[in-house]
């Protein structure tokens, strides 16, 4: 194998391992955020004081040190609740500081997405017996999502490339696998263009995937414009 | 919050009244210091079609959304007739609130249609999820609505792709697919354009000749002379004055109403 001087599934290997956590995080990530939106629409006081405080907080903090604190926390937490020296896993850590991050920033989309659907829109729900959960899964879901989508695009795009900041602890990702085959062939820039192209095309599949999504979401809404 | 007592009927004989189709008893809503409904009580009788007047501001909306608790009212009672529902406000719970609001169609001023479901999906979704109907018995009965409302053609179209009048005559069918004991009707032709008028209150007069009992806040008032058996005006969230149309419009005894009828007549309206 004389691709890229050897390094050539290495390189793959990492370009995989970062699609792994990036949509991993997404996932888990659109959940919390869901979550923390409706914790801070509930009208229940303790839901909104824990749900400003996590957004405060994560928004407030560079995702760097989000990392770096939650990698060697859990490092700290792990070993004193097993009484022996436990190290975090690279990839369980970093999907789990993503998720933490990515699940912040989507609260606030969901929570804009949540309330910017018609009052009307439920009501119509509420005077045909539907119950609450209908309702949401329904119609708020739906509309709502029309609403989130161009922000949740503009989130992915950050978390597919904040995943590179997962190789400072360790995760064989991308980003690490370019730098290791950078130190070890001497010859930097070939392998870092060639990561930044990868970066690139994954970002550039995910717009074009992004607009398919949103014509879908906007069925009903834009069709007479 | 609301009761819901099914064996209220038993142990109150004398409440039951076998013809009435809806009851209100003491109704009464407060926005913060504001009561906007003032003890007000009404009964609608199977087949009644009730058409309720006033000024802006007066509570005819209010009125409609207390009924089926879009706006949960302070105190009173709601009776529906056949059914047996009894509404305490004040300790409803969710399960009697919907088991109310299945009895009581709702048609909105803005029409309310899900902007991002086709018209046949805007009609089957409740009856499919409330009542339980299978997919395909949903969607006869709704062509069988589509057809009734004249828009057999435009089961597959979106909202927005529709004239307001035809939005309206959609939610009248969305209404009526669940086969409601009760129409209410939030002033159903305010937000259309005057020549789209005429076919919504085409398929209402149909409605009432098929001997539905519906109540209706309108502004129309030659439509509500024409398709009422009984108007009802409403002043400051009590009812001013009540009776059959020719005698409430040709001889009011509230000078409240004649004034209202001559700004009617004199003023902005058709």
């Amino acid at each position: 194998m004389t691709l890229l001087q050897g390094f050539g599934d290495q390189i793959i290997a990492g370009a995989i391992t970062t699609l792994q956590v990036a949509l991993t995080s997404l996932v888990l990530g659109i959940a919390v955020g869901l979550c923390g939106a409706m914790a801070k629409v509930s009208g229940i006081g303790a839901l909104r004081w824990l749900a400003d405080g996590y957004t405060t907080i994560v928004r407030g903090i560079p995702e760097l040190l989000i990392i770096l604190i939650l990698f060697f926390g859990g490092t700290v937490a792990l070993s004193a609740l097993f009484g022996r020296y436990v190290e975090v896993d690279a990839f369980a850590a970093g999907v789990f500081a993503l998720t933490i991050v990515f699940g912040a920033y989507a609260t606030e989309v969901f929570r804009a997405a949540l309330l910017a659907v018609p009052r009307s829109q439920i009501e119509a729900a509420h005077a045909l017996a539907l119950s609450r959960a209908l309702t949401f899964r329904l119609v708020i879901l739906p509309q709502m999502w029309r609403y989130a989508l161009p922000g949740l695009g503009n989130l992915w795009l950050t978390l597919l490339k904040d995943t590179a900041l997962i190789s400072v602890v360790g995760l064989e990702d991308l980003m690490r696998k370019a730098s290791v085959a950078a130190g070890a062939t001497h010859d930097p820039l070939t392998f870092y263009l060639i990561a930044a192209a990868l970066y690139l095309t994954f970002t550039s599949v995910s717009l074009v995937g992004l607009a398919l999504l949103e014509q879908r979401a906007g069925r009903g809404v834009r069709i007479s414009e | 919050m609301v009761k819901f007592n099914p064996d209220a009927l038993q142990s109150m004989p004398d409440q039951s009244d076998t013809t009435a189709a809806l009851r209100v008893v003491d109704l009464r809503k407060r926005f913060g210091q504001l009561e906007v409904i003032k003890g007000l009580s009404l009964t609608a009788n199977k087949g009644d079609v009730i058409s309720i007047l006033g000024s802006s501001g007066s509570g005819k909306s209010t009125l409609l959304r207390c009924l089926n608790f879009l706006e949960p009212p302070n105190e009173g009672e709601i009776w529906i007739g056949g059914r047996q529902i009894q509404a305490r406000a004040g300790a409803t719970g969710q399960r009697e609130i919907n088991a109310l609001r299945i009895n009581l169609g709702m048609v909105f001023q803005t029409f309310n249609l899900w902007l991002h479901k086709t018209v046949l999906e805007n009609i089957v979704e409740a009856p499919i999820h409330v009542l339980g109907l299978s997919k395909p018995e949903a969607q006869l009965r709704a062509e069988e609505l589509l057809l009734k409302v004249g828009l057999a053609d435009k089961r597959h179209a979106y909202p927005s792709q529709l004239s307001g009048g035809q939005q309206q005559r959609i939610a009248i069918a969305r209404a009526l697919a669940m086969e409601p004991e009760i129409l209410l009707f939030d002033e159903p032709t305010s937000a259309l354009d005057p020549e789209l008028v005429g076919d919504v209150l085409k398929v209402i007069r149909a409605l009432a000749d098929e001997g539905r009992t519906m109540l209706i806040v309108t502004h129309e008032l030659n439509f509500a002379r024409q398709v009422s058996n009984r108007i009802v005006f409403l002043h400051e969230g009590q009812i001013e004055e009540e009776g059959p149309p020719d005698a409430f419009f040709t001889h009011p005894s509230s000078p409240r109403v004649r004034q209202f009828l001559s700004s009617q007549r004199d003023g902005y309206h058709r």
